[in-house]
């Protein structure tokens, strides 16, 4: 049986035990909430790019609690829990089994995402009769946070002593950070924070851009597309690196 | 032909500093049934855990079947099954599920993972287990079904970690009954404890381990008698008592009311004193050295074998 046999069945494993544990419905729970309280804003906007701003706008918290509930817990159970003792000590390579949840982590996810989107232009259709070509390339981005976001899960998962710490360190730093960088000012443009640059999901439905006042300056900074997808990719390239080196070395 | 575990001159040093296994070697043969021995932080766990691949070693090799297992962790892994310290299954999913998706990582097919899984649990007595989840099977069901999971892929050695630790007599002598009996088919089994009467009724052969380092290793059954034992006698020895006493044991004997006798097998023993109470020896009784029970406490870092 060759890597990639293996790589396969790990996958539709941890897929399985996210579809079928409590962590999709909780999430489809969730993504149906946002839908209906974003609606509510929505059906007031003629505009079609105006009635998906506020829907799109929820993505973002949407894929960060997916993100949280499917992967914060899943590397650092393997040691916690005692099942690490078992599947550990198989003929499988530490990275071909990271690379499997990682990947089974992001294909519900791609999913979700993807129905979400599908239901706003459904919704964008019915209302406004058109729907921008810019949701599209939303979704692109909204995958990109995605793939941000389970990186920095599954590192902190990698570094964490217990599920318990990685849960509650994911929610702050994806969630609670989220609400932060919604509606804070700053100074300088914070180019750096994953948060902010997640703005340009929504943003990019929008085409809202940064406004500079008479003197070159503002208050009011909103993320370049170009810097927003460097960012993004980024994050998840080097925090999924990191912590498939750390789960490879990680010693129980 | 290549032994199927092969130890050598494996160390681990933690980053604190603790050396927890220094320069132990150790072999297990084909078909031996190996007890791993020592007190309580002598290192067992730590070796067991760095030949499963839990654990990196500072230094030293671990080969199963001759494929070394930081080499090709792969190509090694799959000649073992272990159940090391308190293994689980996923709660999430049935044992069935989750034994299949073992299977599959151990490169066995679709078709045959059913098959293989229903015939493991077969093995440990817990036929029709499958749909049960992890979490709600007792104690002693938990460490069938871990036994069960090492078994999947008909592996050559099986490492066990204090299998029976924490069971009551009952799961104790069934679950030995069922070790014992893969044993007997032709498995090779390390098994690690500090339960010196287990280790008497199921192992082969010791390796003895203090500090993490190798104190001792031999045949158990020579271990547990002590290598020696004394001869109690009602009187002090006349005379001519003394020298039929020295032709019997084949050397020179002080005298006295009592005679220590060397190492041997509980039946050359036995051959001694029928012998001497035959030739009219006033034999009253025979005191067996501790042997390995005296290891736990007695043995110094004097005493070490390097």
């Amino acid at each position: 049986m060759s890597s990639t046999d293996r790589l396969i069945a790990v996958t539709v494993f941890e897929i399985r035990r996210i579809l079928i544990g409590w962590r999709m419905p909780v999430c489809l729970l969730v993504a149906l909430l946002l839908f209906i309280a974003s609606i509510g804003t929505a059906m007031s906007e003629d505009d079609p790019r105006r009635f998906l701003y506020p829907l799109i706008s929820s993505v973002v918290l949407l894929i960060s609690l997916y993100s949280v509930v499917s992967f914060a817990d899943n590397v650092s159970d393997e040691f916690e829990k005692g099942t690490g003792l078992v599947v550990l000590t198989l003929p499988i390579s530490r990275y071909t089994l990271f690379a499997g949840k990682f990947i089974a982590a992001y294909i519900p996810g791609t999913v979700l995402a993807f129905v979400y989107y599908m239901a706003s232009a459904i919704a964008c259709i019915i209302c406004c009769g058109e729907v921008p070509s810019t949701i599209w390339t939303s979704l692109l981005l909204a995958l990109l946070y995605l793939f941000a976001a389970l990186g920095i899960c599954s590192l902190v998962s990698c570094l964490s002593p217990g599920s318990n710490v990685s849960f509650v360190v994911c929610l702050l730093l994806l969630v609670v950070a989220l609400f932060y960088f919604l509606n804070v000012s700053f100074d300088t443009e914070p180019w750096y924070v994953l948060g902010y640059e997640s703005r340009i999901v929504s943003n990019h439905v929008l085409g809202v851009q940064t406004v500079f006042d008479s003197t070159m300056s503002t208050t009011d900074y909103q993320p370049l597309l170009s810097t927003a997808t460097i960012m993004m990719s980024v994050y998840g390239v080097v925090t999924t690196a990191v912590a498939a080196v750390l789960f490879r070395y990680r010693q129980i | 032909m290549t032994e199927p575990l092969v130890v050598k001159h494996l160390t681990k040093v933690f980053p604190d500093g603790t050396t927890a296994v220094s320069d132990l070697s150790f072999s297990v043969g084909k078909g031996e049934f190996k007890a791993l021995l020592g007190p309580n932080g002598s290192g067992k766990s730590t070796t067991l855990k760095m030949c499963c691949n839990l654990l990196d070693p500072t230094s030293g090799h671990v080969l199963f079947d001759g494929v070394d297992v930081s080499e090709d962790p792969s190509g090694a892994l799959s000649h073992m099954g272990c159940v090391v310290e308190t293994p689980a299954l996923y709660r999430d999913r049935t044992v069935g599920e989750t034994l299949r998706y073992i299977c599959r990582l151990r490169g066995l097919g679709r078709e045959s993972s059913q098959d293989v899984t229903i015939a493991a649990l077969d093995r440990v007595g817990m036929s029709g287990t499958d749909g049960m989840r992890f979490g709600r099977m007792s104690k002693g069901m938990r460490q069938r079904v871990s036994l069960a999971q090492a078994l999947l892929g008909n592996p050559d050695i099986l490492i066990l970690d204090e299998p029976t630790s924490g069971l009551d007599p009952v799961g104790v002598r069934d679950l030995e009954a069922i070790i014992t009996g893969l044993n007997s088919e032709g498995m090779s089994v390390l098994m690690s404890s500090h339960m010196l009467h287990e280790v008497a009724r199921t192992c082969d052969s010791y390796v003895f381990i203090r500090d993490g380092r190798l104190v001792s290793e031999g045949d158990v059954g020579s271990a547990m008698d002590g290598g020696g034992a004394t001869v109690l006698f009602t009187r002090p020895l006349l005379p001519d008592e003394v020298g039929i006493l020295s032709s019997i044991i084949g050397g020179d004997v002080s005298g006295g009311d009592s005679v220590r006798i060397g190492a041997g097998d509980r039946e050359s023993r036995a051959d001694l004193l029928r012998r001497m109470v035959f030739e009219g020896l006033p034999v009253c009784g025979l005191v067996a050295d501790g042997g390995l029970e005296d290891m736990f406490t007695e043995v110094g870092d004097d005493d070490v074998v390097n």
